[in-house]
């Protein structure tokens, strides 16, 4: 953050997702073999719920930040 | 009508006119960079197994495209900022058509591996291209626009499935007409070639004298000064905010990146869908998705930026606990238990493809907003006071 790293910052932010669709495939494949799709599901619910409840929980710095 | 109605409202925002065209560039290489992996959805299994290849390999063959994006795209961003837009993409570019060469001649796993390699390598502009955005399109016209980007994406992924499934029925027919025999066409890797034309278009699309190419570290440079001289609380604020952008964008991606892999197979093995079955129907769900990118005007007068945010997470949420089977059949009932099952995956399809990208564009405009914020309060330090650009 100490220049004007946009192009950077935007590069890792898509690096991230890139990870993302490489790791999440790859366990969602091998903890549905191992515990049934529901498990795969389930979790992923939870996690997403949590990411709701800390976006909820930061949602005013969210809105000052990007508004 | 409603969607034909703010698909006309949203083309009514105006932007600087020597902008448009460059603009229009960049989405054209945005939904590229997207279809380079839609187009293949439908050859890319048989492709693999005609080399003897097992589901493992297409993993394998999968993930070489996204570690190629993983690989390059920091490096593209950062080289951006340094030396402006057109270098890079034109480089970027000039790797898909190495990468689309190869893959109409691929001849084993490995090499097919090698050419998604490539390609990932050469569509890992995604940041280069939304920073190009970010960085050129006024602050007040920003949502609608990276709404259509966002959408350009989503066209790119969804839809060109459509036109790898045409360009491999059209491959089938040319596979064995003699005059065409230099090109080697087979319909499993035939699409390879819309790849080509695409990269070739985009390369001379940036080639042309009216895209308007910028540096912008040259811009910055006034900002970085006066950056040195102000208080860090704002950069601690604003690198918090960051860092949790960044983890929820991995737990979002993740999560639609699990639906591509279980939520054919889900169909596929508990509704006895075939694949393309399948494919039209997540295709469908896309295009829903894009209308909705398209829309972002209106929607915009309805909710603000966090609330579509928190909307578009839960919605996923949703989408997740009805894909459990056992809180499906409570929540929508067991009367016709077939039924049933597919209506919940349908809603579960529609909740995540076609309600899933307002969260990715949402991400992308506050990762983008933080940043640029961060240059906003220093250059109003720097002059004063008064507003920045």
């Amino acid at each position: 953050m100490k220049q004007r790293p946009q192009g950077l910052l935007m590069g890792l932010f898509a690096s991230a997702g890139s990870v993302a669709r490489i790791v999440f495939p790859v366990c969602a494949g091998m903890a549905a073999d191992a515990w049934g799709p529901d498990v795969v599901f389930a979790t992923l619910a939870e996690l997403l719920g949590a990411t709701l409840f800390v976006l909820t929980w930061w949602r005013r710095a969210f809105r000052a930040a990007i508004i | 009508m409603a969607g034909y109605d703010a698909i006309q409202g949203s083309l009514a925002v105006a932007v600087p006119r020597h902008a448009k065209p460059s603009f229009i560039a960049v989405g054209f290489m945005v939904m590229l960079g997207d279809a380079v992996r839609g187009i293949f959805f439908p050859t890319l299994w048989p492709l693999v197994s005609s080399f003897g290849g097992t589901r493992a390999s297409q993993g394998v063959v999968v993930a070489a495209f996204s570690m190629g994006r993983v690989l390059v795209s920091p490096s593209y961003g950062a080289y951006s900022t340094k030396y402006g837009y057109r270098r890079v993409l034109t480089f970027a570019h000039g790797l898909i058509v190495v990468g689309a060469l190869l893959y109409t001649r691929v001849w084993s796993i490995a090499s097919l591996v090698c050419a998604q390699l490539i390609l990932g390598l050469g569509c890992g502009t995604l940041g280069v291209t939304r920073a190009y955005f970010a960085e050129s399109v006024p602050r007040d016209q920003r949502t609608v626009w990276l709404g259509r980007v966002t959408a350009a994406q989503y066209c790119g992924l969804t839809c060109t499935s459509l036109l790898g499934s045409l360009m491999a029925r059209t491959g089938a027919t040319l596979e064995h007409d003699a005059s065409l025999a230099f090109l080697r066409i087979s319909p499993l890797t035939f699409a390879a070639y819309a790849v080509f034309m695409g990269a070739v278009v985009a390369l001379l699309l940036l080639r042309s004298p009216r895209f308007y190419d910028f540096v912008p570290a040259d811009r910055a440079a006034t900002v970085m000064e006066a950056r040195e001289e102000g208080p860090e609380d704002d950069d601690r604020t604003h690198f918090r905010l960051v860092v949790v952008g960044l983890v929820l964008n991995i737990i979002t991606k993740g999560a639609i990146g699990c639906y591509e892999t279980l939520g054919v197979s889900y169909a596929q093995a508990n509704l006895h869908l075939d694949g393309p079955a399948v494919g039209y129907y997540v295709a469908a769900c896309g295009l829903g998705g894009v209308v909705l990118l398209l829309s972002f005007k209106r929607l915009g007068r309805l909710f603000d930026d966090v609330e579509l945010i928190l909307y578009g997470i839960g919605v996923m949420v949703l989408s997740c606990l009805l894909m459990v089977r056992k809180l499906s059949q409570d929540i929508v009932g067991d009367d016709d238990r077939d039924v049933d099952a597919f209506a919940a995956w349908l809603t579960a399809m529609v909740c995540m493809y076609g309600v899933g990208p307002t969260r990715c564009l949402k991400f992308t405009q506050a990762i983008a907003s933080v940043f640029t914020q961060v240059t906003r309060s220093a250059t109003r330090r720097s002059s004063g006071g008064s507003p920045g650009p």
